[in-house]
């Protein structure tokens, strides 16, 4: 059984190597200094020891927990685990470490890796169980990370392959709609369509350009303002917003430039606001602010953009992250979201998601000056 | 039993393009009336584009001749003897960058431009460099007028 408090009385005896006055105020100290919870219980299932590392995890102090039922921590329809875990216990067996889940005190699940081990007294009777519980959650939400950014990076290669295909037809497509248009008298509202139509197949090529241009970047990256690039993209697309019923109200106060590849740094931009238009459909507001900065990550310029959305409810930041990772809507296009990652990280830059109040969000692209 | 005997396939091909011989009478034409119409063949296994630019350039004072493959090409380069050369990269069979290597040993005259959408492309212009040879490359697509441009600027210089 542990203690649930070490003592680390100093003992005017004991040598500097030996601070502790027993082995088992020294196994305690290294129990309460432990990453992972190490709890015990009695045969009833009620917790005897509760360390440090197991309030961080499950949220319970050792107070709220010692002689309440385990039960508290285990999640609905997981406390047929409980019951088989005692049995075998009982028994004297061990329980091969498993993974599972554990419910927090403020009702989040926690994954966890469990070690399981009876506890005997000094006759040797089995009295309780000692449980060691390592908290997943961060392991979890790397490999999470991981297979986002191994699948936007093959959506990414897919988008570049498809893009070079389509160069051609969409070369065809320009001369023939130019033809057409050479073919129309001017006053003709098919010469006006025909010009419109120019008009949009020419964005379609620049934004296949922009695409590949992540794959014939030219060595050395020249010092550009964030505040033109912002600015280029949004005069070509704020009819597009405006269409949307969402306004635009930007504020420029950067006065030094950084050395950004822009067509990789629009594409990014471009995509977070493709995100936007996804996640606002009855409109709202895009605030866009570039701005110089000093983060943990030095120096540079931030391009921070706001959002709030009409008629929404609750969790836009959750929606607008789903919605660039293209997790679980239709909203996601391989390419740009994948570049929105990659981006970032090859450029020593920074893409993060700020929460803010209920109808708000919040995207911050850094760029350092270095 | 029915038989059924497939073409051959260099039949269809290796065919001229129908536009081969108004582009060829036009072009003795305007020799004869004295007045200025540069001459460019225009190469690319995608007939839709190959015939499309041709058209966008006759009607805009060339003499424009398509052809979908590269020996095609180098036949009609043989009897015409183009100013411009204005050829895709990736292609079946012979690619643009030999051909224009051909075209350049036959030709030393004829402006020769590629164009191409397609990656990898760069590694072959660097071949081609390697023994000499330097060739403008195009990013397709173009907007015909910036194509247009182009090729009146060359012409010019």
């Amino acid at each position: 059984m542990f203690h649930a408090e070490p003592d680390l009385a100093p003992d005017s005896t004991a040598t500097p190597e030996m601070p502790f006055d027993s082995p088992g105020a020294l196994l305690a100290a290294i129990v309460e200094s432990s990453d992972d919870a190490i709890v015990s219980k009695d045969l009833n299932g009620r917790v005897t020891s509760w360390n440090d590392a197991a309030c961080r995890i499950f949220g319970y102090t050792a107070k709220e927990m010692i002689g309440q039922p385990i039960l508290r921590i285990i999640p609905p329809g997981l406390e047929a685990e409980e019951t088989a875990i005692l049995e075998r216990i009982r028994t004297g067996a061990k329980v091969e470490p498993y993974e599972t889940r554990r419910l927090r005190k403020d009702g989040r699940i926690v994954e966890v890796w469990v070690t399981i081990s009876p506890v005997k007294d000094s006759a040797g009777r089995i009295i309780g169980a000692a449980k060691i519980a390592r908290d997943l959650s961060e392991r979890k939400r790397m490999e999470q990370r991981l297979i986002w950014s191994e699948k936007l990076a093959a959506q990414g290669q897919m988008a570049a392959s498809m893009a070079h295909e389509i160069n051609s037809p969409l070369e065809s497509i320009i001369n023939l709609v130019y033809l057409a248009r050479r073919s129309t008298p001017p006053g003709e509202k098919a010469h006006a369509y025909l010009l419109s139509a120019e008009g949009e197949l020419d964005r379609v090529a620049q934004l296949i350009r922009r695409v590949l241009g992540r794959y014939r970047e030219l060595a050395g990256q020249p010092q550009v303002y964030l505040h033109d690039l912002v600015d280029e993209f949004l005069t070509v697309h704020r009819p597009k917003l405006h269409a949307c019923g969402i306004a635009v109200d930007c504020r420029y106060e950067d006065r030094r430039p950084v050395r950004v590849n822009g067509a990789e740094f629009a594409l990014t931009f471009s995509n977070v606001v493709s995100g936007v238009l996804h996640i606002m459909p009855q409109g709202g507001i895009l605030g866009v602010e570039v701005r110089e900065r000093t983060t943990a990550r030095g120096e540079g310029i931030e391009v921070a953009i706001r959002m709030r959305a009409k008629g929404m409810g609750d969790n836009l930041q959750g929606r607008i992250f789903e919605s660039l990772l293209g997790k679980g809507s239709q909203s996601g296009t391989g390419e740009g979201l994948s570049v929105a990652w990659e981006w970032p990280e090859r450029h020593g830059a920074e893409i993060a998601f700020k929460s803010c109040a209920d109808s708000d969000a919040a995207i911050s692209l850094f760029v350092p000056f270095a | 039993m029915l038989e059924w005997t497939w073409p051959e396939i260099s039949q269809a091909t290796d065919k001229l393009p129908q536009s081969f011989i108004a582009a060829q009478e036009r072009k003795a034409r305007s020799e004869a009336s004295g007045a200025e119409c540069p001459s460019i063949l225009v190469v690319d296994d995608e007939v839709i584009l190959a015939d499309s630019v041709a058209e966008i350039l006759n009607i805009s004072g060339f003499c424009a001749f398509s052809a979908y493959n590269a020996s095609t090409a180098l036949q009609i380069t043989e009897g015409l003897r183009p100013d411009f050369l204005l050829s895709d990269v990736m292609m079946p069979g012979m690619n643009g960058v030999d051909l224009a290597i051909r075209v350049r040993r036959m030709l030393p005259e004829t402006e020769i431009l590629l164009f191409s959408g397609q990656a990898g492309v760069a590694d072959l212009l660097e071949v081609a460099r390697e023994q000499g040879y330097a060739f403008e490359l195009l990013e397709k697509p173009m907007h015909p007028v910036r194509l247009i441009e182009r090729l009146r600027r060359m012409r010019r210089a």
